[in-house]
C-alpha cells in the first residue's frame, strides 16, 4: 500500500483564528520501505504524520492511503477504516492504557475493527510475544507495570491491529539503551516482513542505522527528501542550516575528509568506520605520502572495503 | 476541543484588557444582577448597547462571540418553548390543541433569550480579556474580607489558580489520547447512547489516570520546594488600580443610573 500526498496545506483552527503549519507537501511513501522524518522541533512533523492515518484532515490538497483519498470534505466515517490499515504509535503511547487487564487492552483495536474475542484473543497474544511481553503477565493490571513494560503493551495494542503501514512519532523517547536497540529490532523485523514504516526521529544514528528515506521538515516545509546515503553526504553546513546533528560517525568521517582522508561510502557503523580507516593509514604507510600530500592522495582514494 | 469558548483567554489589546480584573469581575457581576430586573424592551435595549459597546472594545472578531453562543443555543432554544407553552394570560395569539401561544408567552420567551445571550455574551467578554491567573488573583482579592471569619481564601484562591492552569494541558492531553484511541478504531459517534457512553471509557480512564499523575508530581514539587501555606505569596503580576478602571467604574455607573431611570418608564 503506497501513501501519497499531493499538494497538501495544513492548519490548526478554524475561522479566523486559523494557524498555518504546513505548506504545499508533495511526498511518496514507498511501500515495504523505512522513511524517517526528522527537522527540528516545531518543524510540523507530527502533523504531517497525523495526515497519514487521517487523524488530521488537510486544509487543502489529497491525501492518498492505499485505495482512500482523503481531502478536506471527506466524511468522518470515511476515517475510521484508514486506521486499520495506518497504525499509529505516538510519543509516550503508554498514555493510552486503559484497560484493567493487559490483554484486554491490546485485544482493544482488533475488535473496534470487527475481530470476535477469540480472534482478537490470537492476534493479541500474537503482538504481545513480539514485543517481547512476559505471557505471565498477560493478566496484570496495565498501570501495575513498570515504563517499559507500558511502552510494550502500548506498541502490541498497535501491532495487534496488523496494519499494513506503521507510523512512529518518537518511539524511543525516554528508553533506555536496552530499550532502544530492541525498538529497532522491532522496527527492522516489521520492515522484513513487507511493512511500510515511517518514523520520526531526533535520533541521527538511528536514522542512519534504519531508514531507506529521508524527509527533512522546516517550518512546515519539505526541505529535502532522498535516499539516505544522499542525505548525509550534504556538506555539514547545510545541517547546520537546518539545526540538524550528524550521526558521530559521519560527522567524524566529514573532518577526516577535511583532513585528506577520501571514504567510498558512508561508514554507518563505527566498525564500518574503522574498516574504511585502517585501510586509508595502510595504503598511506605504504605509499609515504599521507603526511605531505594529503590532497593529491584525496584524488586516488584509498583501497576498498565494502 | 477548540469551540469552547467560554473560559477560554483570547490575546488582544485595548482598555478592556488593560483594566484591572476586580474591575471587570465586579462589572459583570453588576451587570448580570441589574439584568436580572429588566422588565421592558427599553431596559432590554439599553443593556444591549452596553453590552455591544463593550463587545466592540475588545476588538475581537463577531465570529469569536457567535462560537461562544452556538454550543448553548440548544438550552436556549429548550427555555423558550418552556416558555412559550407554559405561560398563560391573553390573548392567545395561537392554538393548536391542548397547545396555546399567548402574547405575554411570546414576550416573555423572547426576554429569556435577550437575556440569556447577554449574560453569557458578558461572561464571554470578562474571560476572553481576561487570563485564568488573573481571574483567580482577582477572585482573592475580592474575597480577602473573608478572612475575618476565618475563610481560607488564600488556599482556595490557590486550588482555584492550579486547577484554572490545568485547564489546558488537560485538554492537550485529551486530544492527545483521543487521538492515539481513534487510531486503535475509537468511535464516539456511531451506535446507541448506550454504546457511546461505553466507547468513552477508553478516554476517561487514560485522562483520570495521567490527571492524578499529574497532581501528584507537583504536590511533590511543591514540598521539596518548601511550600507550607498560600498565605502570603508573591505573585508575578501584581494587580493595580489604575485610570482606565476609574473610567469603567463611571462607565457602569451611568449604565446602572440609565437602567434604573428606564426601569420606571411603562
Ligand atoms: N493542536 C494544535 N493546535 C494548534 N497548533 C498546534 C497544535 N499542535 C501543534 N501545533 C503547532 O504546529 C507546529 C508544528 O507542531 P508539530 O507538533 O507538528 O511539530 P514537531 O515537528 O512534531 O515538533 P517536535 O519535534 O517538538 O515534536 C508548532 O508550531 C505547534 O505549535
Ligand atoms: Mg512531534
Amino acid at each position: 500500500m503506497v501513501i501519497n500526498i499531493e499538494g497538501l496545506d495544513f492548519a490548526y483552527g478554524a475561522g479566523k483564528q486559523t494557524v498555518p503549519v504546513l505548506k504545499n507537501i508533495n511526498l511518496t511513501f514507498p511501500e515495504g520501505q523505512i522513511t524517517a522524518i526528522i527537522g527540528q522541533t516545531g518543524s510540523g512533523k507530527s502533523t504531517l504524520v497525523q495526515q497519514l492515518n487521517a487523524l488530521l484532515k488537510p486544509t487543502a490538497g489529497e491525501v492518498h492511503i492505499g485505495d482512500h483519498t482523503v481531502t478536506n470534505k471527506t466524511k468522518e466515517k470515511a476515517l475510521t477504516p484508514i486506521r486499520a490499515e495506518v497504525g499509529m504509535v505516538f510519543q509516550f503511547p503508554e498514555s493510552q492504557l486503559f484497560a484493567p487487564t493487559v490483554i484486554e487492552d491490546v485485544m482493544y483495536g482488533p475488535k473496534n475493527f470487527g475481530a470476535t474475542d477469540e480472534e482478537a484473543k490470537q492476534a493479541a497474544e500474537k503482538a504481545l510475544a513480539k514485543v517481547g511481553f512476559d505471557t505471565s503477565l498477560y493478566d496484570q493490571s496495565p498501570f501495575n507495570l513498570s515504563g517499559g513494560q507500558m511502552r510494550r503493551v502500548a506498541l502490541a495494542g498497535v501491532l495487534a491491529m496488523n496494519p499494513q503501514t506503521m507510523v512512529f512519532d518518537e518511539p524511543a523517547a525516554g528508553l533506555d539503551p536496552q530499550g532502544q536497540a530492541e525498538l529497532l529490532d522491532l522496527l527492522r523485523t516489521l520492515r522484513d516482513e513487507g511493512k511500510t514504516i515511517v518514523l520520526i526521529s531526533h535520533q541521527m544514528e538511528q536514522v542512519l542505522a534504519l531508514a531507506n528515506q529521508v524527509v527533512v521538515m522546516k517550518d512546515g516545509q519539505v526541505a529535502a527528501h532522498e535516499p539516505v546515503e544522499e542525505l548525509f553526504a550534504r556538506p555539514q553546513s547545510w545541517f547546520a542550516d537546518q539545526h540538524l546533528d550528524l550521526p558521530e560517525t559521519i560527522a567524524f568521517q566529514k573532518e577526516m575528509e577535511k583532513q585528506g582522508f577520501v571514504f567510498d561510502h558512508l561508514a554507518k557503523t563505527v566498525d564500518d568506520l574503522a574498516k574504511q580507516l585502517a585501510g586509508q593509514l595502510d595504503s598511506a604507510k605504504l605509499t609515504g605520502q599521507r603526511s605531505d600530500q594529503a590532497g593529491s592522495q584525496a584524488q586516488t582514494g584509498g583501497p576498498h572495503h565494502e | 476541543m477548540n469551540n469552547l469558548v467560554i473560559g477560554q483567554f483570547v490575546p488582544g489589546s485595548g482598555i478592556l484588557y488593560r483594566m484591572d480584573p476586580r474591575t471587570k469581575i465586579l462589572m459583570t457581576i453588576v451587570y448580570v444582577f441589574l439584568l436580572v430586573f429588566a422588565n421592558s424592551w427599553v431596559t432590554y435595549l439599553w443593556s444591549a448597547i452596553f453590552l455591544v459597546a463593550a463587545l466592540l472594545l475588545t476588538k475581537q472578531g463577531l465570529g469569536l462571540y457567535w462560537r461562544g453562543i452556538k454550543p448553548i443555543l440548544w438550552l436556549i432554544l429548550f427555555t423558550v418553548v418552556l416558555q412559550l407553552l407554559f405561560s398563560g394570560g391573553t390573548p392567545v395569539l395561537f392554538q393548536w390543541g391542548a397547545i396555546k401561544v399567548t402574547e405575554p408567552g411570546l414576550i416573555n420567551a423572547i426576554y429569556v433569550i435577550v437575556r440569556f445571550v447577554l449574560i453569557v455574551l458578558m461572561s464571554t467578554i470578562l474571560t476572553i480579556t481576561t487570563p485564568p491567573t488573573a481571574i483567580a488573583s482577582a477572585i482573592e482579592s475580592l474575597l480577602k474580607p473573608l478572612k475575618a471569619i476565618k475563610v481560607p481564601v488564600a488556599e482556595l484562591a490557590l486550588m482555584l489558580s492550579i486547577a484554572l492552569r490545568f485547564v489546558p494541558l488537560l485538554m492537550g492531553e485529551t486530544d492527545k489520547i483521543m487521538k492515539a484511541q481513534k487510531s486503535r478504531g475509537m468511535s464516539l459517534s456511531t451506535g446507541s447512547l448506550m454504546k457511546r457512553a461505553k466507547a468513552v471509557i477508553p478516554l476517561l480512564v487514560p485522562l483520570f489516570v495521567g490527571a492524578l499523575q499529574r497532581a501528584l508530581d507537583l504536590a511533590n514539587a511543591m514540598e521539596v520546594r518548601g511550600f507550607e501555606s498560600a498565605e502570603g505569596r508573591t505573585r508575578y503580576r501584581e494587580l493595580s488600580y489604575g485610570r482606565d478602571d476609574t473610567l469603567a467604574f463611571v462607565a457602569i455607573a451611568v449604565f446602572a443610573i440609565g437602567f434604573l431611570a428606564l426601569s420606571f418608564i411603562k
